[in-house]
This record gives structure tokens, C-alpha cells and sequence, in this order.
């Protein structure tokens, strides 16, 4: 009798523990889709014909004048999509809410598998075989540290497995009009996904004209929810407000990590913020415009340039949450071993590197 | 569940910050390497590569 090939074997070995981790990961978690229940409040709110912006903001006062609730619960988190995000909700709401669980649930999980799979084309032909292996392990650790966020149910993973999978389309076919609808949805829930528009402009030909033309149809679509839902809009801004004043949660990029050192320190920290972002951020993109006219003139290959590209871009986020770290961590591995294999002394860095990262 | 719940969470943004810079700056250190060493690659003679 033949024996199987060794790698396919362990191949699906490796993917079977790794999903059967997952139900023990969440027993053993305690809370999970805490994301989700912002989405579920949300529709609750919209239900009784309440702002689920307000509804949210009181639920934070209530929190912020009760010790016993301080004592007990983390901090609310509330609704912070825009104003054009509401329909959706109301449409949702007319539907059971256990079909709309299951919806979102298998959505969710498919598109963070579609997150993985795409990303794992990201390897070089000597590396996709270990990464193509390794991928589900990025589940347990986004952006390379242990973290829970792909149990929160956040709904930026259905936005970033869509664009993801645009993306893929748009770089192996050319064709980038998935990936300019794809932006436009996941700007119409998080204004800074607009930073996403600068895949096509640098892995991508000739794309300006249609980015500049995303971005503005974005912008627009803004400005017009200000005109047609300025009630809601204006709650909209106080709840984006609450993210900083009340949650105090800047992210994890190098502007956010800035901007809370000022928060800590009780100083204003908007205009710094920004001034840091848009010093950090320009020189970078400026770096990769430039690496991206070699990728275009073919000295460096596909899988070279794309991971690099896509963590300048995941950089260019000025709000970075774990949950928008998730999708990158494959291209962030990626570089890691790439650099670790680039340098003199490999084995040295790695022996560096891994006590210091595994803290 | 945090992990990092008793550790300071700042603390944890910072070390995620601190590795997506290392890596950005190393990546885009080690293909402006690739490119400068492509750029001083002589092209090979015709009669060489014939």
C-alpha cells in the first residue's frame, strides 16, 4: 500500500488542531463577540427607534457615574459607523435576529479564511508551502503577538476579507474595480480605510484617476450624510470623539501610540497627532511610490514587493486596532523571516528576536 | 479575554507598534538593497550570453 505524501498529511493535520483549538480557545475565553453586540445594541436602538449613537453615549455616562459597574465591566464600546451604515441596520433589524447571527457568523468565518488564503499568496515558491501550512496559526496571533481579536466579531473582518479578496483580483488580473467597491464600503464604516486606495496606486498601472475618484466619491458620500442625516451625523462625530476621550483607545500606530503619550500626559493631543501622522505617513508612502516604480520595471517580483507594500499601507492607518492588524500578520511574518534570512548572522537574530517577541 | 489584561494594554499597543516598525523600515531597507544591487549588476555582453 502507497503511504500519502508527507506534506499533505500534515498540511491538513495542521488545519484540523487548528480549528479544533478554536472551540476550546473561546470555553476557555469568557467573553467573545463583544464586537457583535455593539451591532446587536445598535439594532436594538434602531428597533425601538432610538439613535444608537446616544443610546450608546448614555450607556458610557452611566458607566462613568457607577463605581459598582467600573468595578465589574470593561468600559462600553459603542456604535462609531457613519450615519449611511444605519439602513443596513434597519434592514437587518426586520429580519429574526438568529438568522442574522448566522449570516454574519459564516460570512465571518469565510472571510477570514478567504483573509488567510489570499495572503498566503503573498509567498515566495520556496515559502508557500510553510505558509500555505502555517496560515490558521495567524488566527491565534494577529500582527505576530498573542491576542483575541478575531473572536470580537468586529466587522472588519467581512470589509478586510473583501477587500483582500478585490485586492488579489486586482493584482494578479489587473482589474481593480472589485477593489475600488470594495474600498467604498468599508470607508462608508471606518472613514480611514480610504488609506487602503494606496494598494492599487502602488502594486497597480495607471491607477490614480480612479483612486483620486474613490477618495472623492467617499468624501462626497460624507458630505452628503452631513446634509441628508445632520442629526445623526453630528451624534456620529460625538461617538467617534468617545473612542479618545472615553475609551482612550488610540491604537496601536506610531501616530495613535504618540497621541495617547500626550492624552497620558493631559496635554491636547488632536493637532499633534495629526502633525506626527501626516510627517510619518508622507515619507513613507513617498519610500514605497518609490519601490514601486522597480516592482513596475520588474527588479523586484511580486511576492518581494506586495507584503512590504501591504505593511507600509497597514502603517498608513492612523488608527490601528488589532483587528485591522489581523489580515496583515501573514505579510508581517513574511518580512520578518525575509529580513531574518537577509542578514549576516541569521541565526543570532532569531535567537534575539524570538525571547524578546515571545514576552 | 486580554491577554494582556494585566500587563498595561498601552504597553502591548507599544510593542505591536514597535515590531510594525522594525518591519517596515527593514523591509523597505532590504528591497532598496535588492534594487541598488540589481541597478550595479552589469548587464552580461551579448557574446558572453550567447
Amino acid at each position: 500500500m502507497k503511504l500519502p505524501a508527507p506534506y499533505p498529511v500534515l498540511l491538513c493535520v495542521f488545519w484540523l488542531f487548528s480549528m479544533l483549538a478554536i472551540p476550546f480557545w473561546i470555553a476557555g475565553d469568557g467573553t467573545i463577540a463583544w464586537d457583535y453586540g455593539v451591532l446587536q445594541r445598535a439594532m436594538e436602538a434602531l428597533h425601538v427607534g432610538q439613535d444608537p449613537y446616544l443610546t450608546g453615549i448614555a450607556a458610557q455616562d452611566a458607566y462613568r457615574q457607577s463605581p459598582t459597574l467600573q468595578a465589574q465591566e470593561q468600559p462600553p464600546i459603542i456604535y462609531v459607523y457613519s450615519p449611511a451604515t444605519l439602513p443596513l441596520l434597519q434592514f437587518l433589524c426586520a429580519l429574526p435576529q438568529a438568522v442574522v447571527a448566522t449570516i454574519y457568523w459564516t460570512v465571518y468565518v469565510l472571510l477570514i479564511l478567504a483573509q488567510l488564503l489570499v495572503s498566503t499568496r503573498l509567498a515566495g515558491p520556496r515559502e508557500r508551502r510553510i505558509a500555505l501550512m502555517l496560515a490558521p496559526v495567524a488566527v491565534f496571533f494577529p500582527g505576530l503577538l498573542i491576542f483575541d481579536s478575531v473572536l470580537s466579531g468586529n466587522v472588519a473582518f467581512l470589509l478586510f476579507g473583501l477587500v483582500f479578496l478585490a485586492a488579489w483580483w486586482g493584482w494578479s488580473r489587473g482589474h481593480w474595480l472589485f477593489f475600488y467597491a470594495a474600498v467604498i464600503l468599508a470607508a462608508c464604516f471606518k472613514i480611514p480605510y480610504l488609506m487602503l486606495l494606496a494598494i492599487p496606486l502602488l502594486a497597480g498601472r495607471k491607477q490614480w484617476p480612479q483612486a483620486i475618484a474613490t477618495a472623492v466619491a467617499v468624501l462626497g458620500a460624507y458630505a452628503l450624510q452631513f446634509r441628508i442625516w445632520p442629526v445623526s451625523f453630528h451624534n456620529y462625530l460625538l461617538a467617534i470623539d468617545r473612542i479618545f476621550s472615553f475609551n482612550k483607545d488610540f491604537g496601536s500606530g506610531p501616530a495613535g501610540r504618540f497621541g495617547a503619550a500626550f492624552a497620558a500626559l493631559g496635554l491636547p493631543y488632536p493637532k499633534p497627532e495629526m502633525f506626527f501622522y501626516l510627517a510619518t505617513a508622507l515619507p513613507l508612502f513617498l519610500v514605497l511610490l518609490y519601490l514601486s516604480r522597480y516592482y513596475r520595471q520588474g527588479v523586484l517580483r511580486r511576492e518581494e514587493w506586495l507584503p512590504v507594500l501591504l505593511l507600509g499601507v497597514l502603517l498608513l492607518n492612523p488608527r490601528l486596532i488589532e483587528y485591522e492588524i489581523f489580515p496583515f500578520t501573514i505579510a508581517m511574518a513574511l518580512v520578518a523571516w525575509r529580513l531574518i534570512t537577509a542578514v549576516t548572522r541569521p541565526r543570532l537574530v532569531a535567537a534575539l528576536a524570538l525571547p524578546l517577541w515571545g514576552r | 479575554m486580554n491577554y494582556f489584561a494585566n500587563a498595561s494594554r498601552a504597553c502591548w499597543k507599544n510593542i505591536e507598534c514597535s515590531i510594525l516598525l522594525t518591519l517596515i523600515v527593514g523591509g523597505c531597507w532590504h528591497l532598496l538593497r535588492q534594487t541598488r544591487q540589481a541597478r550595479q549588476t552589469p548587464a552580461k555582453p551579448l557574446a558572453q550570453e550567447a
